[in-house]
């Protein structure tokens, strides 16, 4: 009697058979050469959107000038916006390098292009700099008085601190994306006979393979520092301390939090675009969504774990300044913005991966991270914006009044609009350019497996090098 | 690097189970050891109750002293097992193997320990099952909006989790104690196993359930030590506590602590029991580098806590991390803890050499768990230490030989029980080691030989 080969990858439609590596380049090479029409058009759309946002940003320089904080809450919620998605990818990224995950390689480099989505970043927060009242009279983590000619006085405190911070963060993203991108350049450039002078130095020797290993193990723990320290100082002198009598020490931690989740969800939507329009099947299927939806749970379950750890203690406090806090952020004026990130960073997303069957789809982990997105934006707009809205003297201890809801006027939307565009712009750029995969890693990572049988079940070994 | 060993199975099962057959005259001499100061302690309770807890140090204002910053040590230890056994399962890694059973009856011991520090604390001990709503009839009911209440309940909800983890992942290794045992152990360890043959069902079953359970600790591991750290925090008379960060703050330092314990443990075990097949560098080496993930997202919390206790610049702030940090004898606790807690064994552990080092990682996790009591006491005493507008006055606090004895005598409880529990079963989990082994496989790569594992889907 003939006995069926039980085979786990087939049954789950996990795992389709392992391309060899050399297929891997083969192909990839091939699509990248491929002209893509509407990749053209996604490109020049995107560009105009994006383009939108730094008009509305021209408009209203010139309409409303630097003179009113409130004018400029919408930009500091979409800076806020870009720094905890696009910005955090590379994080995400580094994070699953070092724990040697295999289902990271087909989206290594996606993440890694963000950084350059930081640069944009950067230049903002240099705009929103221009808002920020100097260290005097009020309070910052600074604890220093910025006036030239008193003792321990630094000029520009906290502006200076915060362009430092960062600028660091920026450099070490480009630095790990073009560390991480050179051999496939090369390999671009020899394969496709490409006359282009870039990069000839890298040859690929073992030296030199091992120089880029621990360049990527050291800039990565440069980004990794610089990240949390860059998110830390945004959201402490560009939001919180914009509020008199807002101390909550959880706030950075929560942002930075907030930043993971959406970095999570911008790959895994990313993961997503690029294997339904770029047709990779072959090489992102729905392990890689599986693997990554199990994080992305735990991350909302963390967003309610420490907005949670915030709000108890304010509310149960019952100390008048906590409870105007409570209304200016949350039940206040931006309530909507509120319930919808909350709903959305976290009740939906987490009522939508709590269902392993639906973690276990290409489907799943994608809809979770458009709502999760979505509602990192809103969560944004309730914090940056309410904080931007008040009017009282930073001395104070307390707020006096709960200020009214600011909503967005036409080139707030325009900035809102151009902000969203800004990262899909630069990813379609990336896959035109460059090779959107990381070949190494993939090529890698292909060469690190193969498939075995064990008893009667058909298994896939992973190669788990030093 | 990978040092992988490849024993048969009976290899496994005897080595494993030396603990349990054999009784080296060492083994004896701690046992009496730790038994002794375990029933001075008994004593040292048996008094306070005799004379009431005027025999202690504490005094008002401070009313919190050794017993809870003792009681939150222990808390913190006991997430070791959530850490290390939950988490790694639920990641698959597979340096795990040797360290769970230790981090899950460290989980276990340290809780019932922890369990008993507010009894100790309690004026009349007798009336301890007070925070329960325990006669309804009497219209009794504990007031539900008090932290101290929140408390008990988290505890046993994640003592009895982690027992039954505990329990699930002993099951294979106890049917095979009793296969190798005769006469009365064999009728005992026959009915611990519950029937457990082995059979694919039951594997199955074991395997699902530990998955489960995973998944359910982990809410609760999280949520038992933000309780206790809104005992502290949601009051908001007392300098110091009323801080947003403290419930992450106190999970990711017991974390720490919990860890470091773990590895304290496993060197001890490998030391004691020889099995140096089993606990290896490699995973000295994991842990460690875990190690300094944990210790440094608890560091960026301190930071953060520290900064926004000045923040507001007011001067009663000031004044108590003034006393925290330069006034006899706090400014030495917080050196220790400072520098023993994370300023010397992370620098250290960056180098591959320690961590690889068997005496150094022992010194430096014990440095780690000394740094963390540390911790708990600069949290409870100095901020109740000075004078407030609730408390009129201020106040000092000198640990009598009461808690001194008791504290002392909860150390060597703790060794006792592990060392009893070291006797009737397998402190590595045999069938994990075995379940290893299979899953291990090669990649030759060219001339290269890579280590790898079959993934199971």
């Amino acid at each position: 009697m003939l006995r069926r080969r039980r085979t786990i990858s087939s049954t789950h439609h996990s795992h389709p058979p392992v391309v060899p590596a050399n297929e891997f380049v083969a192909d990839f090479i091939a699509w990248h050469k491929k002209p893509k029409p509407s990749l053209n058009k996604a490109i020049i759309a995107f560009g105009l959107l994006t383009f939108l946002g730094l008009l509305g940003i021209v408009i209203k320089l010139f309409t409303v000038g630097l003179e009113n904080r409130y004018d400029w809450g919408y930009l500091a919620a979409i800076t806020a916006f870009l720094f905890s998605t696009a910005g955090c990818t590379p994080f995400v990224i580094l994070g699953l390098r070092m724990i040697k995950a295999h289902w990271r390689r087909p989206i290594a480099r996606i993440a890694e292009s963000y950084s350059l989505v930081t640069v944009v970043t950067f230049s903002l927060v240099l705009l929103l700099l221009f808002l920020i009242p100097s260290s005097q009279n009020r309070r910052t983590i600074w604890f220093q008085n910025d006036t030239v000619g008193t003792v321990g006085a630094i000029p520009f405190t906290p502006h200076l601190y915060v362009i430092i911070g960062i600028l660091c963060m920026v450099l070490a993203g480009l630095g790990l994306w073009w560390t991480s991108l050179r051999p496939d350049i090369r390999l671009l450039n020899n394969l496709t006979k490409s006359d282009k002078p870039t990069n000839k130095s890298w040859v690929g020797n073992l030296k030199q393979w091992r120089v880029q290993n621990k360049g990527l193990a050291f800039l990565g723990a440069f980004f990794f520092m610089t990240f949390i320290w860059a998110i830390t100082l945004y959201c402490i002198d560009l939001c919180m301390s914009l509020v008199p009598g807002w101390r909550d020490a959880i706030f950075p931690v929560y942002q930075t939090l907030s930043g993971i989740q959406g970095g999570l969800a911008t790959v895994i939507l990313s993961m997503y675009f690029l294997r339904r329009f770029g047709g990779f099947e072959k090489y992102i299927f729905m392990e890689h969504f599986w693997a990554a939806s199990k994080p992305l749970l735990a991350t909302c379950l963390l967003w309610f774990y420490f907005w949670f750890c915030a709000f108890i203690i304010f509310w149960y406090g019952r100390m008048p300044i906590e409870q105007d806090l409570l209304q200016l952020i949350m039940f206040g004026p931006y309530n909507i913005a509120f319930y919808i990130g909350f709903s959305f960073c976290f009740l939906v997303p987490f009522l939508i991966l709590l269902w392993n069957v639906v973690r276990k789809s290409v489907w799943g982990p994608p809809v979770a991270s458009a709502f999760i997105i979505i509602g990192c934006l809103f969560d944004k707009i309730r914090l940056y914006v309410s904080s931007y809205s008040v009017r009282d003297d930073l001395s104070y201890h307390a707020i006096t009044e709960i200020p009214a809801t600011i909503l967005p006027n036409i080139t707030d939307i325009m900035i809102i609009v151009g902000g969203f565009s800004l990262p899909i712009f630069i990813m379609l750029l990336c896959t035109k350019l460059i090779p959107i995969f990381s070949i190494w890693e993939m090529a890698e990572g292909l060469r690190l497996t193969k498939m075995t049988t064990y008893l009667r079940t058909e298994l896939r070994v992973l190669g788990k090098p030093e | 690097m990978q040092e992988r060993v490849f024993l048969p199975n009976k290899q496994i099962n005897d080595d494993l189970l030396k603990g349990s057959f054999e009784t080296p005259w060492w083994y004896l001499a701690w046992m009496g050891l730790f038994a002794a100061l375990t029933a001075w302690g008994i004593f040292a309770f048996g008094y306070a109750i005799n004379k009431g807890l005027g025999v202690t140090g504490l005094n008002r204002p401070i009313m919190w002293g050794f017993f809870l910053t003792d009681f939150i040590f222990w808390v913190g230890i006991s997430h070791a097992g959530v850490m290390l056994s939950a988490i790694l399962r639920l990641a698959k890694a597979e340096w795990r193997r040797p360290a769970t059973r230790a981090a899950e009856l460290l989980t276990v011991l340290s809780l019932m320990v922890s369990a008993l520090h507010p009894i100790f604390h309690l004026g009349r001990p007798w009336r301890f099952y007070w925070p329960f709503p325990y006669d309804f009839s009497r219209g009794i009911w504990p007031d539900v909006r008090s932290p101290l209440v929140w408390d008990p309940h988290a505890i046993f909800t994640y003592l009895i989790g982690s027992t039954l983890f505990v329990i699930i992942a002993l099951i294979p290794d106890i049917a095979v104690l009793r296969d190798k045992t005769k006469g009365v152990a064999k009728v005992f360890y026959g009915a611990l196993a519950m029937g457990w043959r082995g059979t694919p069902r039951q594997w199955k079953i074991q395997i699902v359930a530990g998955f489960l359970l995973s998944g359910l600790l982990l809410p609760v591991f999280v949520s038992v030590h933000s309780i206790v750290a809104w005992d502290f925090a949601v009051n908001i008379g007392t300098e110091g506590w009323h801080v947003t960060i403290f419930a992450p703050y106190f999970v990711i330092g017991a974390v720490h602590s919990g860890v470091s314990g773990v590895v304290t443990m496993l060197i001890l075990l490998k030391w004691m029991f020889k099995w140096d097949d089993y606990i290896r560098q490699e995973h000295l080496e994991s842990l460690a580098k875990l190690l300094i993930v944990i210790a440094t997202v608890w560091f960026y919390f301190f930071f953060l806590e520290f900064i926004f206790a000045l923040y507001n610049l007011e001067d009663q702030e000031i004044a108590l991390r003034e006393l925290q940090a330069f006034t006899w004898p706090y400014n030495l606790i917080a050196f220790v803890f400072l520098f023993f807690g994370y300023l010397i064994p992370v620098p250290l552990w960056l180098f591959r050499r320690v961590r690889r080092n068997w005496v150094a990682m022992f010194i430096t996790s014990i440095m780690v768990n000394i740094g963390m009591w540390c911790e708990r006491f600069l949290i409870i005493v100095p901020g109740l230490a000075r004078k407030t507008n609730f408390n009129f006055s201020w106040g000092s606090y000198t640990p009598s030989w009461v808690e001194i004895s008791i504290v002392v005598a909860c150390f060597s409880l703790i060794f006792l029980l592990i060392m009893s529990f070291a006797k009737v079963f397998p402190l590595i989990p045999l069938f994990d080691i075995k379940e290893g082994q299979t899953l291990s496989d090669d990649i030759q790569i060219g001339k290269r030989t890579v280590p790898a594992l079959r993934v199971e889907e």
